[in-house]
């Protein structure tokens, strides 16, 4: 199951996506996700227990990006410790260039 | 024993004569003991005297006093001074020129060291030379006392022969090398300071080959059929290396495929009459072959079948199966006599169309429009041809399944046939669009297949992507490939979606020239890359099926049409004539037209601006213009463009090499030499 832990600092959070990003979690995302993270100025996605994704979850991750990059205030996202093998499907989808490199490292 | 003198002469008779007055004796006085034959020389060189020994025979002892005078007469003997003046003078010459050289002599070495000099011998081909028990090498010094020993040399090579039977089985193929024996001999040498050693070469053929063997081997390869015994013999007696077909089958008599004989001329002279002035007068055009009603038209002739062959090893080489050939009917016309002959029920053109076995035939039905085409007659659209006695007038279009053929001008309007069209005067501001495989379908088959490469990646890179191990498929139930297809489009393959957004485009623009089957593709690519709501193109194997129908549709396209058409008319102005066969114009050339020829393109006038291409090649009057509009001429890398004359400033493009006259020339004949460099002649 999908779980996530949010840590923050000031104006900075660090949330934490625990278990699969597939097409279950896409309520969690864009009904609990996307409101809490709204008003920090900066986000890091830490991917290190995500060990698998589905098509569904990649663009529940896009969106989440895009999202928050679009408030007003212009969040600051970033998304690490992406497991290797889920780097690999993100190499595949050349998710990289769809995010941008300063998100994606 | 009594006294023993050695007595030398010219003669072994010589000898004895002297022998026996140094002794003073009788021939039967003594024993004679011959110790060396005469040897004649060549010119008295190399010549040696006979040498003999003369024993007496005791009877009346002589003695001692007589062996000093015996010794003494030998020295005399052996100086040889009185006796035989003229012949021991010359062998004192001939010993004088042997000093310090080397001569063969009965295949033996012999030689005269003098002490300034020894003489030398080289080993040349054939030969071993021992000297003293071993093998030299090159060159070496003789001397007397050395022992030599001469080997000659042998090669032997064995006959060679092999049968081989061709890829068909109908020939076997004897070939022979004869074997071959070669010997060397050593000839005698004259004396000289340095000799070379070389054996005489002497070859001799051996050809062993026996009768029995080729049985045998024959008999091995299986092949019983068509020997050729002669061909054997012969073989066993050849010198040199041969080829000899000792047994051959027979070739299977092919058969003939069933085919449509036309009993009507189709292709009849196309050209129109050409006035004494040199235009062309189109009413006496008579391009177009009619039938009459209940006219038989074509007999059809059923398959013929081969005669089977026979092969070298006794096998059946049987012919080609033999087809009939099938015969579509069309409007207008009836099978009669058991399908045998097809006869025309209605009048008009008879068209026949052939495809492999496969022949279509139908009577076109003819319109013949009297007068002009215009606002108050409405556009033309006819499933056949298309005669109009009159012009085609302003934003007006003619469409024909068919021929068309316009007595009088095409002005500012669209003429679209299958087939070939004639206008008898000018085309002026319009679009002339002849034959299947017109400009829509060649710029919509060079988007697919740009579509196809794209797809054929997109589909492996969807593969790879569901292969990953941490990519799960838990949506593809709801939503099948959509948000994968999603992802991939959204970057990686966004020029796929560029593309089919303009095939789809291509296809609204030109659905009145496009078959049905491009439009139709167009709405599948739509349904699976445009749609943002799941649906059944969204699944693997709806993609490659839709691959599939890319391929198909792209091969049907690039079976050439063998159907001829043409367009031939006046004069055009600001005109775009398309045709997938030959262009021509009679009359006083083209201005500002776009032109492509699938064919061969001729223009008998002058050709001022615009652009022309000619697949087959291009044969022009005059090119360019003094004004300078430009002119483009092209035609593909393996063609030619003839130019009586050629103006400044026109370009010329033959393949990827383009060309601009920097001034007037006349009689051009420009193509690529193998260094893709532009050539005129």
């Amino acid at each position: 199951m999908f779980s996530y832990e949010l840590i923050e600092s000031n104006e900075e959070a660090v949330i934490y996506f625990k278990g699969d990003l597939d097409i279950e979690v896409t309520e969690i995302i864009e009904e609990q996700v996307i409101p809490l993270l709204k008003y920090y100025k900066k986000v890091d996605i830490n991917m290190s227990e995500v060990f698998f994704v589905d098509s569904t979850g990649i663009g529940l991750l896009i969106n989440l990006v895009d999202t928050l990059r679009n408030t007003e205030s212009g969040i600051k996202v970033t998304v690490s410790n992406i497991h290797p093998q889920v780097q690999e499907v993100f190499e595949l989808i050349q998710l990289k260039e769809i995010l941008g490199e300063e998100v994606l490292r | 024993m009594g006294q023993s003198i050695i007595a030398k002469g010219r003669t072994i008779h010589d000898a004895i004569r002297i022998g026996l007055d140094i002794l003073g004796a009788t021939r039967e006085q003594v024993e004679i003991e011959i110790i060396q034959q005469e040897t004649k020389g060549i010119l008295r060189i190399g010549s040696k005297p006979a040498i003999v020994k003369l024993t007496k025979i005791d009877k009346t002892e002589k003695t001692a006093p007589d062996i000093e005078d015996m010794l003494e007469s030998i020295d005399i003997s052996e100086d040889s001074k009185a006796n035989n003046p003229t012949e021991e003078h010359k062998e004192v010459v001939s010993n004088d020129d042997l000093e310090g050289k080397v001569w063969v002599q009965n295949g033996k070495i012999l030689c005269k060291t003098s002490p300034l000099y020894y003489p030398t011998i080289t080993v040349g081909r054939g030969v071993k030379l021992y000297k003293n028990n071993e093998l030299v090498n090159g060159t070496t010094v003789v001397t007397e006392n050395d022992q030599f020993e001469i080997k000659t040399e042998e090669e032997v090579t064995e006959t060679k022969w092999n049968i081989m039977i061709d890829e068909n089985k109908l020939n076997a193929t004897l070939y022979i090398e004869p074997g071959m024996r070669k010997t060397y001999t050593i000839q005698d040498i004259a004396p000289s300071p340095h000799i070379e050693l070389n054996g005489e070469e002497h070859v001799e053929m051996i050809n062993d080959l026996e009768y029995e063997q080729v049985l045998q081997e024959l008999e091995r390869l299986n092949i019983v059929h068509g020997i050729n015994h002669e061909a054997i013999m012969e073989a066993m007696n050849v010198t040199k290396a041969e080829k000899f077909v000792i047994a051959s089958g027979i070739s299977p008599v092919q058969g003939k495929d069933g085919y449509i004989e036309l009993l009507i001329d189709i292709h009849s002279d196309k050209k129109p009459m050409i006035r004494t002035d040199g235009t062309a007068d189109f009413r006496e055009l008579k391009n177009i072959p009619t039938v009459h009603k209940g006219q038989v038209i074509a007999v059809v002739h059923p398959p013929v079948q081969g005669t089977p062959g026979i092969t070298v090893t006794n096998e059946t080489i049987l012919p080609k199966q033999t087809q009939p050939i099938f015969v579509q009917l069309g409007q207008g016309v009836a099978f009669v006599e058991n399908g045998t002959k097809i006869v025309a029920t209605e009048m008009g053109r008879p068209y026949f169309e052939q495809n492999g076995l496969l022949v279509k035939v139908s009577i076109v039905p003819k319109l013949i429009h009297n007068g002009d085409v215009d606002i108050t007659t409405g556009n033309i659209r006819f499933k056949g041809d298309v005669e109009i006695l009159g012009s085609v007038e302003d934003s007006m279009s003619v469409q024909a399944e068919g021929n068309v053929s316009i007595l009088k001008n095409v002005n500012k309007a669209n003429v679209t046939a299958k087939q070939s069209i004639y206008i008898g005067q000018n085309a002026i501001g319009s679009t002339i669009i002849s034959g299947n495989n017109h400009i829509f379908v060649s710029e919509a088959a060079h988007v697919l297949t740009q579509i196809q490469m794209q797809m054929e990646k997109f589909i492996l890179s969807i593969k790879q992507v569901m292969n990953a191990p941490a990519f799960k498929v838990t949506d593809f139930h709801k939503k099948g490939l959509l948000p994968l297809i999603k992802l991939l489009l959204d970057h990686k393959f966004r020029p796929l979606l560029t593309t089919i957004k303009q095939y789809i485009e291509m296809c609204k623009r030109g659905s009145n020239h496009l078959d049905m089957k491009w439009s139709k593709l167009g709405e599948n690519l739509h349904s699976c890359f445009l749609s943002s709501v799941p649906n059944e193109w969204h699944s693997l194997e709806r993609l490659n099926q839709l691959l599939n129908e890319i391929k198909e549709l792209l091969e049907e396209y690039s079976i050439p049409n063998e159907q001829y058409c043409s367009v031939e008319l006046m004069y055009a102005l600001n005109s775009v004539i398309y045709c997938s066969g030959d262009v021509t114009i009679y009359g006083k050339g083209c201005h500002h037209s776009k032109i492509h020829a699938g064919g061969v393109l001729k223009v008998n006038g002058i050709v001022r601006g615009g652009e022309l291409y000619a697949r087959l090649g291009a044969v022009i009057k005059e090119a360019g213009s003094e004004g300078g509009a430009p002119t483009r001429i092209s035609v593909p890398a393996d063609q030619k463009i003839k130019m009586d004359l050629v103006r400044e400033g026109t370009i010329i493009q033959i393949g990827k090499i383009r060309h601009t006259f920097q001034k007037e020339e006349r009689w051009i004949e420009a193509f690529l030499d193998e260094q893709e460099q532009i050539i005129f002649r």
